[in-house]
């Protein structure tokens, strides 16, 4: 059975160059997809059942730091940071590890990267497995 | 008595002196002291009586450390809580010390404590000025700093180990927040309860609430979203959608501590019918409007019925329990199965799964470090809860993040400890998918830890590092030096910033700054690309675009400078265009313009985006070609074209500037880097050429083009001599180009081997100095002070060549230091390098010598990297430990000579002169061991001359001639305190090398350091000039008056 993943991102084309990667993950399927953090809790309060979360961090109306609080809280689901502002050794990712961030991935070229299966694909799907089997 | 007592208490004697001279002499000086002066003096006082106190505690005086602890406790309060130095202070402090200084010689002449009830009057006057500076009630603060410190250390959930000051862990933290334990003894019990507790008040959780604006404006959406939501549903009479709406308010005002909301939620139908709506509508508004939540602290709960208060009896067993299964009493298995039932049941309740979980798994720990490893996850998925609900959700509850802090802040130095060792395992290459995980928990405590003591810039490098690491272990890599260094600084120097808090000291932090600094710049150096920083200020990005570039979008950015292309600020508003996004992102990938990055920016709910771009097209065409995807230019806006600033020569990143003896200054610069990518491209360039005229010549055929002359000439060989001769002088042609770009490329090659190898080099200050710090912070934590002294600081050194120096020394030093009465009190290291090797002599005092395992494990080490250790006994009492670890990979600059037909490197920083001398030059002399060349370089000097072939270090008449009768070239060598002269048949010429360690029988040749490989594909020898000046005995002379 493929891990089940939501993608939480407000550009609507991020979410879909980050769609068009996992199709190419056999052992991952996108069941959810949510603009902010609020959209995302409500679809897991209304009974998204997700094993993974890929989330950005900056979004309007809940953020990505502010959705994993919550998320920690009410979801046994892994939280993996996709966001352009968790290079390695900012403030951000170091927040989101002390938030309880499972995986953190940069997105390679700023907020809607274009060039992220071609840049990051496999990183991003080695932490996805990662997370998933820690 | 031992003669270690008798030590031990002439050493108390001595400190205590010294403690009691610098309390009076900083007295004396506050008492006319100007305001600026005092924070430094009321600090020396503070030190003064925090080591008298220690001092005393080591001893046992119970009396004596009491009375020092309540002076300390009044000096505290004008360090720490800004309460005034007045004159009842200073006269109190001042007939304090006096007091002190009588218990002090009474004690060190009795070696017993003293009478408690000489100094009861002092003791109540201290207390009463205590209390009256803290505002308390002097019943509230009427109990002994003994009773206090126990009481607390009781209450910790798990005990500190021995050897750590606990009683400095209050000081610095004196409010640390503790329920009262049963299990205290009857002294910490009758201690008033509120010392130990620090949950707000009411009040103070109210203040907390109202300022939590994040939290409220939630609240505040939430209840205009539902009134929208009950208003469509009365105005249609569909109901369907609403069931959730109102529980979801009420759990949300009850997690917020919105006491009146959850009144008023509760008479209210959970699923309203439609007959309901109205009055529900009325209700909320009426509410809403009276008790807008961001003004209304008066709407805060009070303190029942909230979480933790309803898990703090379960808690507290839990915790008990922990602190009795560590003394080997097994819990009994009923009380915890109900407190663990009991924490599940509350956490299910609220929906924390992941506490449930974590506490479930307390029952199946089988002994007390399984217990204690569940009992730390179940309080950090406690702090996580903690940390989302805020402050108002503890209401009359324990603290789980202040308990957890304050156990991580107990347990620091094992915590430290343990990552030390697993730190050496990856180090070894030798860890387990465990490991990681452990590496991952244990930074976490450390962080916790640094949090604890409001150490901000280290809780955050922390989790910089667990960061780092994480990502590393998610794609599979081993963690490279870089990282290895910065978490190796980082342990050692927490070490120490720990190890100050614990004494009372202000703990110095800007090393932590300076590897927070490193970290961030970590995976750009890994990735061997400009930092984010130097292109965020060659550029001038504006702050949103600061700590974005990711290092793949640093590599883009360098390389779009290094084309000289032109940088703009695009802001797109693409996100509810789908057609114009994917227009934009079709023009990209024409590679007309180039996206480095981008960054969001929220207009309302809008969502826009400003691209960083790069492009061949000026201005202009840029311009133009967006008019042709956004005629309006209404989407797709040109914000600013940015102009290339020059690298600054210091180079690098935005950081300040740091002292030159620190780590960052021997990180590479970013010309460095820049240099290394132009390097590359060269090579890559050079070789594709290369490629193509190797390709061309095989594609022709020779033979087939040499027929064709002939035939064209008719078969006349003489006739076509001339077309021959063209052929063969265009093939030799080509051969030359191929032979001069395979030059180039090995050029450059070179070139990038020697920026490789400095991108690895770091000062020995690096390693040294920490060493320094913790021989002094490891001597004090045992009761004695040593201190270290060092040379050779400056020298650069591979990182994996320190690492193991670090490796080597550390334990070393440690076991040095462990005995307090025969560990040496002075020590020095000094650090040297050869071409061939590095030394690290250390030379101590200690009266004993090193044990033999302390031996065999420096040896062990070493051997690991082809070291060797020599240790002696000095005979004026104390060890020298001599290390020597082989230079491995060298990259030098060499000249290339010939001699008796082998080929030879000598290290042109070595060479003073090469000349060809008369044969009048060459000066035989005799001596006893035989017949000896000098070469006189000037009338007034000569130096030996040594053959290369002679191990002997000898050279006869006979060198002066090669083996073709030819007179022989002289390179001289000269080092500073040597020389000589080395002949040889022919100069080759300079090039770059890199020099590789001898293996095997070879390591026994004389004079050789390693060995290279030339450009020609030839082999050579690296000579070693010290080696060879060495091998001389007299190997200067001036105007010497010598025997022909």
């Amino acid at each position: 059975m493929p891990h089940k993943v939501m993608i939480v991102d407000d550009a609507a084309m991020m979410r879909l160059y980050i769609a068009s990667f996992i199709k190419t993950l056999p052992d991952f399927k996108v069941v959810a997809q949510a603009a902010n953090g609020q959209e995302a809790l409500d679809k897991l309060s209304d009974g998204a059942e997700v094993d993974l979360i890929l989330l950005d961090i900056e979004m309007p109306v809940m953020d990505g730091l502010e959705f994993l609080r919550h998320a920690k809280l009410k979801t046994q689901a892994k939280v993996c940071m996709l966001s352009s502002v968790v290079v390695s050794g900012s403030p951000h990712a170091a927040k989101a590890r002390e938030l309880g961030a499972d995986g953190v991935v940069a997105k390679p070229s700023g907020t809607v990267s274009h060039d992220l299966q071609e840049k990051t694909g496999e990183e991003l799907a080695n932490t996805m497995r990662a997370v998933m089997a820690a | 008595m031992s003669d270690e007592m008798d030590e031990i208490w002439v050493l108390y004697a001595d400190d205590g002196a010294q403690a009691m001279d610098a309390m009076e002499s900083a007295l004396l000086s506050l008492q006319d002291s100007a305001p600026e002066d005092q924070p430094r003096l009321v600090a020396a006082l503070f030190r003064a009586v925090h080591t008298f106190k220690g001092n005393s505690r080591v001893l046992g005086l119970e009396t004596v450390e009491s009375r020092a602890h309540l002076a300390e406790d009044l000096i505290g309060l004008v360090r720490d809580q800004g309460v005034a130095l007045d004159d009842e202070i200073l006269s109190l402090l001042l007939e304090t010390g006096d007091r002190l200084r009588e218990m002090l010689e009474e004690t060190a002449r009795t070696r017993a404590d003293v009478s408690p009830a000489d100094t009861d009057a002092l003791v109540a006057r201290l207390r009463d000025k205590v209390d009256r500076c803290n505002g308390t009630e002097p019943a509230l603060a009427a109990q002994d700093p003994v009773a206090t410190h126990d009481a607390t250390v009781a209450n910790a959930p798990a005990p500190p180990p021995a050897d750590i000051d606990a009683s400095a862990i209050d000081e610095v933290s004196p409010h640390t927040p503790d329920a009262a334990d049963a299990g205290a003894d009857a002294q910490a019990a009758a201690a008033p309860e509120e010392v130990h507790h620090a949950a707000p008040t009411d009040e103070s959780t109210a203040t907390a609430l109202a300022s939590d604006a994040a939290y409220l404006a939630i609240f505040d959406e939430m209840v205009a979203d539902a009134l929208t939501k009950l208003r469509t549903a009365e105005s249609n009479g569909n109901i369907s959608g609403i069931a959730r709406i109102l529980p979801g308010l009420a759990h949300a005002a009850r997690q917020l501590g919105l006491h009146i909301w959850q009144e008023l939620l509760r008479t209210l139908p959970q699923s309203p019918q439609a007959k309901d709506l109205h009055d529900v509508i009325v209700s909320i508004e009426t509410l809403s409007r009276m008790q807008a939540p961001a003004s209304s602290t008066s709407a805060v709960a009070p303190a029942e019925g909230a979480f933790f208060e309803r898990i703090t009896g379960a808690l507290e067993t839990i915790s008990r329990l922990g602190v009795n299964f560590a003394l080997n009493m097994q819990p009994n298995e009923e009380t915890l199965t109900t407190a663990v039932d009991s924490l599940c049941a509350e956490a299910d309740a609220e929906g924390y799964v992941r506490v449930a979980a974590a506490a479930r798994t307390l029952p199946a720990a089988e002994d007390a470090n399984a217990f204690r490893r569940c009992e730390l996850r179940l309080y950090e998925e406690l702090a996580s809860v903690e940390t989302a609900l805020g402050a108002a959700s503890l209401a009359g509850g324990i603290s789980p993040r202040k308990l957890l802090q304050s156990w991580c802040a107990d347990h620091v130095f094992e915590t430290l400890d343990e990552l030390d060792a697993v730190l050496e395992r990856l180090r070894k290459g030798s860890t387990t998918p465990a490991d990681h995980r452990a590496l991952e928990r244990l930074i976490r405590l450390v962080h916790y830890a640094c949090v604890h003591f409001n150490l901000d810039v280290a809780s955050d490098l922390a989790m910089s590092i667990l960061d780092l690491f994480s990502r590393g272990h998610a794609r599979g890599d081993r963690p490279d030096a870089i990282l290895m260094q910065i978490a190796r600084g980082f342990v050692d120097t927490l070490e120490l910033v720990f190890d100050a808090v614990r004494e009372g000291e202000t703990p110095e932090t800007g090393r932590l700054e300076e590897l927070f600094r490193e970290a961030a710049d970590a995976g750009f150096k890994g990735a061997g690309v400009m930092t984010a920083a130097a292109i965020e200020r060659r550029l001038g990005l504006p702050p949103e675009f600061h700590r974005v570039l990711s290092p793949e979008s640093a590599r883009s950015a360098a390389h779009a400078m290094e084309a000289g292309r032109f940088f703009y600020l695009l802001r797109a508003d693409i996100n509810a265009d789908d057609v114009l996004a994917q227009a934009l992102f079709d023009l990209i990938g024409t590679g007309r313009i180039e996206a480095i990055t981008n960054v969001t920016v929220f207009e309302g709910d809008s969502t826009i985006f400003d691209f960083l771009i790069a492009s061949e097209l000026d201005e202009i065409a840029l311009t133009a070609t967006l008019a042709q995807l956004d005629p309006g230019g209404r989407n797709l806006v040109l914000l600013r074209s940015l102009m290339l600033e020059p690298e600054s020569p210091q180079g690098a990143t935005d950081a300040p500037e740091t002292p030159a003896d620190t780590l960052s200054d021997a990180i590479p610069s970013v010309e460095m880097s820049s240099e290394m990518l132009e390097q590359l491209g060269e090579v890559a360039a050079g070789q594709a050429m290369l490629q193509s005229m190797l390709r061309d010549l095989s594609d022709a055929d020779l033979s087939e083009t040499l027929d064709g002359v002939l035939r064209t000439h008719g078969d006349d060989l003489r006739a076509a001599r001339q077309a021959v001769r063209k052929v063969g002088d265009q093939l030799t042609g080509q051969l030359r180009e191929i032979a001069q770009l395979g030059t180039q490329i090995l050029g450059h090659l070179s070139e990038l081997q020697q920026l490789t190898a400095t991108l690895r080099t770091r000062p020995a200050e690096t390693i040294v100095r920490p060493l320094a710090a913790m021989v002094a912070a490891h001597s004090r934590h045992n009761g004695f002070e040593a201190q270290m002294t060092s040379t050779g600081g400056e020298l650069t050194l591979d990182v994996s060549m320190l690492e193991t120096l670090r490796a080597v020394l550390r334990p070393f030093l440690l076991g040095r230091l462990d005995h307090p009465t025969r560990a040496p009190r002075r020590l020095h290291l000094a650090i040297r390098k050869t071409d061939d090797q590095v030394s690290a002599i250390l030379d101590d005092d200690g009266q004993t010598a090193p044990e033999p395992e302390q031996i065999a494990a420096v040896e062990a080490e070493l051997a690991r990297h082809d070291g060797n250790l020599r240790a002696i006994r000095r005979p004026e009492g104390g060890t020298r430990l001599h290390v020597f670890l082989p230079i491995n990979l060298v990259v030098l600059e060499g000249m290339v000579v010939g001699a008796d037909g082998t080929r030879y490197v000598l290290p042109v920083n070595a060479i003073r002169t090469i000349l060809q001398p008369d044969p009048a030059a060459l000066v035989p002399v005799s001596d006893q061991d035989g017949q000896r060349t000098w070469l006189r370089l000037n009338k007034d000097e000569l130096v030996p001359v040594r053959s290369i072939s002679d191990s002997g270090g000898r050279c006869d008449a006979g060198h002066r001639m090669g083996a073709d009768k030819r007179p022989r070239v002289h390179v001289v060598l000269a080092l500073p305190e040597s020389c000589v002269a080395i002949p040889v048949d022919e100069l080759l010429g300079q090039q770059l090398v890199l020099s590789r360690p001898l293996r095997g029988v070879m390591t026994g040749l004389a004079s050789i350091s390693g060995v290279a490989l030339l450009s020609r594909g030839d082999v050579a020898m690296v000579l070693s000039p010290a080696s060879l000046c060495a091998a001389q005995g007299e190997t200067r002379l001036h105007g010497s008056p010598l025997t022909h």
